[in-house]
């Protein structure tokens, strides 16, 4: 049964069929909502409420990339999480010195002490360089960069899921890659070789 | 000297980087690209930062997100719910009418103009109440009589003769001294008519030419019986200046003070409690709009 047949099985009110889709896009929808939230249990439970609440509204999909409408349901889920942390603030992103109770503003915080191979350690700091980095965008930006540059997802797709014009989309990207270039320009020694900003790639 | 890339410049060598340009900015983009050094590194500056993101990587989901009938089962409204679906409304409105009625002069006045008619209507059944109670055998009070200043005087007109005043020197004066006009007597004083303690001062005809001839309609006024129990204002003769003639002891000076209380006591009254209910209503519609918001976001999460 391909796609489309699933989710005119799901409209119908197959919650079988909708289940398949759901098997289908959970990870891309998790790691977006992890990027957007930089919080594991936050991100479960945004993809969540999100595929509950695809269900609910199924009957307002008219057709195009079902991927992108998903999308949309968990960027929206995750711009309600976020305004509900605006509203009630918690815990500040970077942690706490132990000297003088003053956030740590350099990134050295970032790196992870414990003894591991090569490979693990170099994609712990990249993501944790990338996580750091992505979490200093604004919102909107955040959420167009990895929706294309983490996920892979085209502009097209990307307007369908943020509901902005196509002209939006491009303004956004662009700021938000200037952005992480210069941040990512901070972390050269985490980066691996290959990518360090400022070198010519051949 | 480097030149510096505007935004307009970041944003089409980020387009040409996934291939997003139209054929036109294409070659503008890499007319550019071709000519000037600092685009090509501000490209690859992009290209790089895009590889590192594209690098990112994919985390695992903890569990499958699959949902159960249980997970979907549509919530369900309480069951007076739909009762309360316009109550906020209606006690808007009600509310809004009633600090209408307060607050609008035209709009109250025309009601109270209103209710005014509605009074007017039935006064005429009160009157006819009264003969109604005679023929009950009720006999109705003798009316109280309270005599404000002497008689009118031929030529005393505009000489400042007004009520009793005071009793002046009552050292050598009875019980009555120095009550006014409208003083009530202590309960068991007589009050026949007495001669009065201190002769009376001569009154002087300013004007003597000027002489009151009262009309006929006064005199058939004055000739006319009284019938009633309430107090009547009147002239009393020479004997009886400054003091009351109470032939019906009845009346004691709580059932005057009640009955010169102002008439718009009774109507002020109805117009704050109005106004309480008023705010009591639209604060009632906040909360059920309030409470309805909060119900709503519920049922839906």
């Amino acid at each position: 049964m391909d796609e489309t047949e699933l989710i005119h099985e799901a409209i119908q009110g197959d919650l079988t069929a909708f289940n398949r889709l759901v098997l289908t896009y959970q990870e891309m929808a998790f790691n977006l909502a992890y990027r957007m939230l930089n919080d594991d249990d936050a991100a479960e439970d945004a993809t969540q409420t999100a595929f509950i609440s695809a269900y609910k509204n199924l009957r307002s999909y008219r057709g195009g990339s079902f991927r992108a409408w998903v999308m949309r349901m968990v960027t929206n889920t995750c711009y309600d999480e976020l305004r509900r942390r605006h509203r009630r603030p918690t815990v500040p992103l970077e942690p706490l010195s132990a000297e003088d109770d003053e956030e740590i503003e350099s990134p050295s915080w970032l790196a992870d002490d414990s003894a591991s191979p090569e490979d693990q350690v170099e994609n712990k700091e990249l993501e944790k360089a990338i996580t750091h980095c992505i979490q200093g965008l604004p919102e909107d930006f955040r959420a167009v960069v990895v929706m294309i540059d983490v996920q892979g997802l085209d502009y097209a797709e990307v307007s369908d899921a943020t509901g902005k014009p196509l002209g939006t989309i491009k303004s956004r990207l662009a700021r938000a890659r200037l952005r992480l270039r210069d941040c990512l320009s901070g972390f050269r020694e985490l980066i691996p070789s290959f990518f360090r900003l400022g070198e010519e790639v051949i | 000297m480097k030149r510096q890339l505007s935004t307009k410049d970041w944003e089409l060598l980020s387009s040409y980087l996934d291939d997003e340009l139209n054929p036109r900015e294409k070659a503008r983009v890499e007319a550019l690209l071709s000519a000037q050094p600092e685009y090509k590194e501000a490209l690859n500056g992009l290209r790089r930062t895009k590889m590192i993101l594209h690098r990112t990587p994919v985390r695992k989901v903890p569990h499958n997100f699959t949902l159960t009938a249980a997970d979907v089962q549509p919530i369900k409204a309480p069951r007076w719910l739909p009762t309360m679906q316009w109550s906020s409304a209606v006690a808007a409105l009600v509310a809004v009418f009633l600090f209408a009625y307060q607050l609008v002069p035209g709009f109250s006045g025309a009601l109270t103009t209103a209710s005014q008619k509605a009074a007017d209507t039935e006064e005429p059944s009160a009157e006819l109440a009264a003969p109604m109670a005679a023929a009950q055998g009720v006999v109705a009070a003798t009316p109280e009589v309270i005599y404000w200043g002497g008689p009118p005087q031929p030529g005393a007109i505009a000489n400042g003769l007004g009520g009793g005043g005071g009793g002046g020197d009552c050292s050598n004066a009875g019980p009555l001294c120095g009550r006014g006009g409208a003083g009530s007597p202590p309960l068991g004083v007589d009050l026949a008519p007495t001669e009065m303690p201190f002769p009376q001062p001569p009154i002087p005809n300013s004007l003597p030419d000027l002489q009151v001839q009262p009309t006929e309609s006064a005199r058939s006024v004055a000739e006319r019986p009284v019938t009633g129990t309430g107090p009547i204002l009147g002239v009393r003769p020479d004997e009886q200046r400054g003091q009351k003639l109470a032939e019906s002891t009845t009346t004691d000076e709580a059932t005057l003070e009640r009955e010169s209380l102002p008439s718009e006591m009774p109507a002020q009254l109805p117009e704050r409690i109005l106004l309480y209910a008023a705010g009591a209503l639209l604060a009632v519609a906040i909360g059920l709009l309030v409470a309805a918001i909060l119900i709503k976001r519920k049922m839906q999460g």
